[in-house]
């Protein structure tokens, strides 16, 4: 409404309005991981700790504390390696979002594509440059596969996506953690008397190996830039994701002109599955080598947050994800001063509660940068 | 004799808009007077400072000659003002009295209600005013023409001298318009002051003594009803000449490209809404739906556009049966649709205009290929429909929601014509629009008629439909209940079909 009296009046309202609301996109999610910096810094001096010493330190843990550590990515790498993972799941969360399914499977989806990883990872051995892709296209499938039920089941029953994906996580966790990797794919049934819990590693051409000999930087940061330009593309020019969009955006309106809707979010859901999947994997065949026996570093949840925080978009939650992978290799840098690494979920939680209220932040944005009183009377006179 | 109203210099300003400029006025007591305008004129925010809802930056307010400080709705009530809104009002589970005595109530015993007194005070002055209404039935029994009498009621039950109806016929059928009339012809005998609030010309002409004209805001001048006419008005408050009498050529319908037998279709309380209804389509016709709403018009719309399945009957499009009730399979059947709610149904509101203009033909070679949109095709294709169509403001990337409703449909109008389908259904097409968007939508409709389409057209609005049908079906309670040749039917035939007090036995279909 208010967009529409100012194309009446001229371009310079209008220029301040579309300016006005597209810098509060990026300003919500900056205000509040500010927000979350703070709180956290209020809850160190609770606990009797200098919150200044803490992020010098955070900030030396994901930079490296001299311009040649950044340069070799000595600390850098682990941000990015984290970075990348959430970034996978983040755009799972994203993609799912943007047809209007609210994916909270995404951790069910990385736990089944880390467990295909390890397995894939062992059975096959060919040249890295066959094997890694292999290992990749069956992760996407498989998980892919898992995610879209939760969608069929929406779309053929109606059932509401949320509390499958929530089933659809238990079934994974169980099913992986209490029954394969301690069962079938124990590492014990390969290497009898092995004093490791969990999976075999996976063969060396499976492995995502360091980039750079002083960091843990590896290849999943090049797959997740490659999802993001995958995702940003698809949601800008393609046509499936123009269907998208248009299911997300208005159901009735998409169905009504002949968009396929109960299939399109089958296929948005299988997308969102195989991300989640891909960062599972990038997880197995990267960092860990295989599948450890306790293993659930809660990277699919995580992905609810960096999409939240990136405004739902590719390149946002590229950004929101590297951010908050630097803040969680470098809070491990603060328990030198005996502050808990745990206070980078402090930061992240509390920035997600800031954001998930933008509503309310933007109103606030809004009310400050406002000296006139905008009537709500012009809509109802308007209507 | 002082006036009941006098307005001087009433300006109104909203952010980027003038919603009354300088605007000055006096209502004589007594009289029926109109304000006419279209959609965003100006009236509705007039009447609200009137009422007391809105303060007016500027100007001053009389009534009766005293002028009215710091006015609100309890003052102007105070003052005799009573205004029925377009949306009533009313608590449906309440009995009539109830709901005229509410915020009013008597009081016995200090703190009991005294229905006994209530009941006969209502009665009292619904019978002082010829308004019968009974005061003990729940108001959601009622139909609409009587929940506005109780309104009237109501507003008179708390004094009012003068009375402000919001747009009172857009929600009633030809009769309970009449009656409408018939109420407010006899307030004005006992005295009372009206203002009319209405873009119907013709009503405006018949009740109306005299009758001022809104533009954007600014008053365009003052008629009495008997030395004007619809034109004249309509000059004024389009600032153009407005051609009422569509140009229709000639009748020239051919082969039968629509059938439908026997349709049933479930409401959505599981009950049928439509039952058993049968009718032909052909080339070169406007098929009109008359009918009072909630009489199977949305469920026909829908089983007609694949949104809603079929329980019984059939469907036969250009001699094909239908099987499959989808809108994608009836899209590709050359079914094209304009929906009655462009916001909930027609649009996709967060996209631009251009991405609205494709939405379901997004897959058309020309559009996309396998997988990239053609963007440069895209934007040729909007640019020449915002042309063409004029829609306004002339920019294709801008986002719908932020156009004006006229042009807002004029975005789903031109979709929907441009798949060049064989048959276009269109419901409520005009529903909302100002004069000069619904003479546009009209003449569109009339232009696919010619071209050679069939078009079925579901409309509220009697007007519209005997404006641009050749032929009329009458649906009541989910029947037809008549079918009539548009050149031989009159609106007073129509509205007792309309009411249920009439109907025709069924014709047979030709095969």
């Amino acid at each position: 409404m208010k967009e529409d009296i100012a194309h009446s009046t001229g371009g310079i309202i209008n220029w301040w309005n579309s300016r006005k609301e597209s810098l509060s996109d990026y300003i919500v999610p900056i205000i509040s991981i500010l927000f979350g910096f703070i709180v956290a810094a209020i809850l160190m001096i609770a606990t009797g700790q200098n919150p200044l010493a803490g992020y010098t330190l955070l900030f030396r843990g994901a930079f490296g504390s001299s311009w040649g550590d950044f340069i070799t990515l000595k600390q850098a790498g682990e941000g990015l390696v984290k970075g990348a993972v959430l970034t996978l799941t983040g755009l799972s969360v994203a993609v799912a979002f943007n047809v209007g399914l609210f994916n909270i499977g995404a951790e069910g989806q990385f736990i089944v594509g880390a467990i295909v990883a390890a397995y894939l990872g062992f059975k096959l051995n060919i040249t890295p440059w066959i094997n890694i892709p292999l290992i990749l296209i069956g992760v996407a499938i498989v998980s892919g596969l898992y995610a879209a039920f939760a969608a069929w089941l929406k779309v053929k029953r109606g059932v509401n996506e949320v509390i499958t994906t929530i089933m659809l996580n238990w079934i994974a966790i169980n099913l992986v953690e209490n029954w394969i990797v301690v069962g079938p794919f124990n590492i014990r049934n390969y290497q009898p008397g092995a004093l490791l819990a969990g999976t075999p590693y996976v063969k060396e051409t499976s492995r995502l190996k360091p980039l750079i000999a002083t960091s843990r930087l590896n290849a999943s940061l090049f797959i997740a830039i490659i999802a993001v330009i995958f995702v940003y593309i698809l949601f800008k020019r393609t046509v499936l994701g123009y269907e998208i969009l248009a299911t997300g955006k208005n159901p009735r309106a998409a169905r009504y002109a002949g968009i396929n809707t109960g299939r399109t979010m089958i296929i948005a859901m299988f997308i969102a599955g195989a991300l989640s999947g891909i960062s599972g994997a990038c997880m197995i065949l990267g960092t860990e080598g295989r599948y450890p026996g306790v293993f659930r570093p809660g990277y699919g949840f995580d992905g609810i947050t960096m999409s939240l925080i990136g405004g739902n978009g590719a390149i946002g939650t590229f950004f929101a994800s590297l951010f908050f992978g630097f803040v969680r290799a470098g809070a491990t840098n603060m328990q030198l001063i005996g502050i808990h690494k745990t206070f980078a979920d402090i930061i992240q939680g509390v920035a997600t509660l800031f954001v998930a209220s933008q509503i309310g932040v933007r109103y606030l944005i809004l009310k400050i940068g406002e000296r006139r009183k905008v009537g709500r009377e012009v809509e109802s006179e308007r209507i | 004799m002082a006036y009941a109203v006098e307005l001087k210099n009433i300006k109104k300003v909203f952010p980027g808009t003038v919603a009354n400029d300088n605007i000055s006025l006096e209502v004589e007591q007594g009289e029926v007077f109109a304000i006419v305008g279209e959609n965003g004129a100006g009236k509705t925010t007039l009447m609200n400072i009137l009422y007391g809802l809105y303060e007016p930056d500027a100007g001053e307010i009389y009534i009766f000659g005293k002028k009215v400080e710091n006015n609100s709705p309890r003052k102007a009530i105070k003052l005799g003002i009573g205004m029925v809104h377009q949306h009533f009002m009313l608590i449906p589970k309440f009995t009539v009295y109830e709901n005229i005595v509410l915020g009013e109530e008597f009081v016995k015993n200090g703190i009991l209600l005294d229905r006994n007194k209530a009941r006969e005070e209502v009665k009292r002055v619904s019978q002082l005013y010829g308004l019968e209404v009974d005061p003990d039935e729940k108001v959601e029994n009622l139909p609409v023409g009587i929940q506005q009498r109780v309104e009237v009621v109501k507003v008179l039950f708390r004094g009012a001298e003068i009375l402000i109806l919001d747009e009172p016929t857009a929600v009633l059928t030809p009769q309970e318009t009449k009656d409408l009339f018939k109420t407010i012809r006899s307030l004005k005998e006992s005295g009372k002051t009206v203002i009319f609030i209405s873009h119907k010309l013709k009503e405006v002409l018949e009740i109306a003594d005299r009758i001022a004209v809104l533009k954007n805001g600014k008053l365009k001048g003052i008629e009495n009803a008997r030395e004007t006419d619809e034109r004249k008005l309509a000059r004024l408050m389009v600032g153009r000449d407005v051609i009422f009498e569509v140009p229709k050529r000639e009748k020239k319908p051919q082969d039968v490209i629509l059938e439908v037998k026997n349709l049933v279709i479930m409401g959505d309380k599981g009950i049928p809404a439509v039952k058993g209804i049968s009718f032909y389509l052909r080339k070169y016709e406007i098929l009109g739906f008359a009918g009072v709403e909630g009489n199977g018009q949305r469920e026909l719309v829908e089983a007609l556009t694949g949104l809603r399945p079929v329980k019984e009957g059939k469907i036969i499009i250009k001699g094909k049966e239908l099987t499959e009730f989808d809108p994608w399979v009836l899209r590709r059947q050359g079914v094209a649709h304009i929906p009655e709610d462009r916001r909930d149904r027609g649009l996709v509101l967060p996209f631009s205009v251009s991405h609205n203009l494709f939405i379901g033909r997004q897959r058309e070679g020309f559009f996309s290929g396998r997988l990239f949109l053609r963007k440069d095709n895209i934007d040729s294709f909007s640019k020449q429909k915002v042309e063409e169509y004029d829609i306004r403001p002339h920019n294709p990337e801008l986002v719908v929601d932020s156009l004006s409703g006229g042009n807002q449909q004029k975005v789903v109008v031109a979709r929907e014509v441009s798949y060049e389908p064989d048959i276009l259904v269109a419901s409520q097409p005009t529903r909302g629009l100002d004069v000069g968007a619904t003479e546009f939508v009209h003449e569109k409709l009339i232009e696919q008629r010619d071209a050679g389409r069939a078009v079925v057209l579901i409309s509220f609005e009697l007007d519209e439909i005997m404006r641009l049908s050749d032929r009329i079906a009458v649906l009541y309670g989910g029947e037809i209940v008549g079918e009539l040749s548009a050149e031989e039917v009159t609106e007073e035939e129509l509205g007792l079909l309309m009411l249920g007090l009439k109907r025709y036995e069924k014709r047979e279909v030709p095969a």
